[in-house]
């Protein structure tokens, strides 16, 4: 092993331990990369090689320490999200059950459950099958009586039939003896309540009861009377009648 | 990896919770919105107030007592508008007069009440009433008889008040 030799590698040594750079290439390629370190080099090396590690050491404990901060932090961020977003949820959740109880509350309206005036179809036509129906149910002809009892056959239910016979067996009963007209006209017709199937009706009617032997026994009479409807099979009836006691 | 994936789990769940009310609110403010702004709502609500204030005024109306006769005006005035409250206060002391003379003592009951038409934007509405009335004068019996009023209401800042009354004609 020539002097030479041994200083060109070691100078080499310095020159790769100074700088990061990597080693200059072989300029021949039948020479060994690395040659065999003399003792004093190898000492040299062992003590550096032992300073690296405890540098290397501290170096891993301070990342360490780095990261288990870090995480820290990144947990709690990652959980902030959620939370924030779960609490969203909460608030906008709260608000729309009661957005939906207002709604509800609102279309639930008793006020809105009347149709009575807001349908105007249906307004006008229980108005006019109620007002036909009083007009027929409660005229008399002593001629043909049997067209009184025809209309209670075709317009009254329920309740209906029982008070109509009440109210019309004062003049049933003297009828044909007296020879009696009796005519109703509905004047005023208001639909109090209209829901579904249902109605209720305030008529204002102007009544004429005459005799055909006696014109100066002709009478008018106000009736007012309350009419509860139904409508089946396609059309109104009379459930219920109140006149008041007139 | 595990840790990740609960991380993500929790985070996508709570975005999916924030989304689904997030829609129901919209839903819900929707809903809201179309119920508080329907037109049918509100001519039905006009309806119901003017029947409410019809019952009441023709109620008022009909109720006077000739030992409190002021207290009776007042509230036929503020009843009413329009040329039925000038027709009222113009009338105001010939009227108390007479009620003094005669010593009458009137209370009504409204039996049934209808709206017959609602002119929603123009704030005038008419009425059937049906009102039960007791007239009650010194020694005598009280007589109680149904009249049949037609009513016209008008809406004022106070609300629906009573601008006609009259007794249905017969025959």
């Amino acid at each position: 092993m020539s002097m030479t030799r041994h200083l060109v590698n070691r100078r080499r040594r310095l020159a790769s331990r100074t700088d990061t750079a990597p080693p200059p290439r072989q300029e021949d390629p039948k020479k060994p990369r690395r040659p065999e370190p003399d003792r004093n080099d190898k000492k040299d090396r062992d003590k550096k090689d032992r300073d690296d590690k405890a540098r290397a050491k501290a170096q891993r404990a301070e990342r360490k320490r780095e990261r288990k901060a870090a995480g820290e932090r990144t947990g709690r961020s990652r959980l902030l999200l959620p939370a924030i977003l779960g609490l969203v949820a909460v608030l906008l959740g709260g608000y729309a059950l009661w957005a939906s109880a207002k709604a509800d509350s609102l279309k639930d309206d008793p006020a809105l459950r009347n149709t009575a005036l807001s349908d105007t179809a249906a307004t006008s036509e229980v108005i006019g099958t109620v007002s036909d129906a009083i007009n027929s149910l409660f005229s008399y002809d002593y001629a043909s009586p049997e067209d009184t009892d025809a209309a209670a056959e075709e317009w009254l239910t329920g309740e209906a039939v029982e008070q109509h016979e009440t109210l019309l067996a004062p003049v049933r009963e003297v009828g044909e003896e007296e020879r009696m007209v009796l005519t109703t006209t509905v004047t005023h017709a208001g639909v109090e309540i209209l829901e579904g199937d249902r109605a209720r009706l305030l008529i204002y009617a102007d009544q004429t009861s005459a005799r055909a032997d006696d014109e100066s026994e002709t009478l008018h009479g106000p009736a007012v009377l309350t009419v509860e409807a139904v409508h089946r099979d396609g059309t109104w009836l009379i459930a219920g009648i109140d006149t008041y006691g007139g | 990896m595990v840790r990740t994936l609960r991380k993500n789990a929790l985070l996508v769940t709570a975005l999916l919770l924030a989304l689904v009310a997030a829609i129901g609110a919209t839903g819900a403010t929707f809903s809201w919105y179309d119920a508080s702004h329907d037109e049918t709502a509100d001519f039905a609500k006009a309806r119901d107030d003017a029947l409410a204030a019809a019952r009441q005024g023709v109620q008022n109306l009909n109720t006077l007592d000739h030992a409190d006769f002021d207290a009776g005006m007042d509230l036929w005035l503020d009843s009413t508008t329009g040329d039925l409250h000038e027709q009222l206060e113009e009338g105001r002391d010939a009227f108390a007069e007479q009620v003094g003379q005669a010593e009458s003592v009137t209370t009504a009951e409204v039996v049934s009440a209808a709206v017959t038409e609602l002119d929603e934007r123009a704030g005038r509405a008419g009425v059937i009433v049906a009102v039960r009335i007791t007239v009650t004068l010194p020694d005598e019996e009280p007589d109680t008889k149904t009249s049949r009023m037609l009513g016209e209401l008008t809406r004022t800042s106070e609300g629906w008040k009573i601008s006609g009354l009259d007794q249905a004609p017969v025959g």
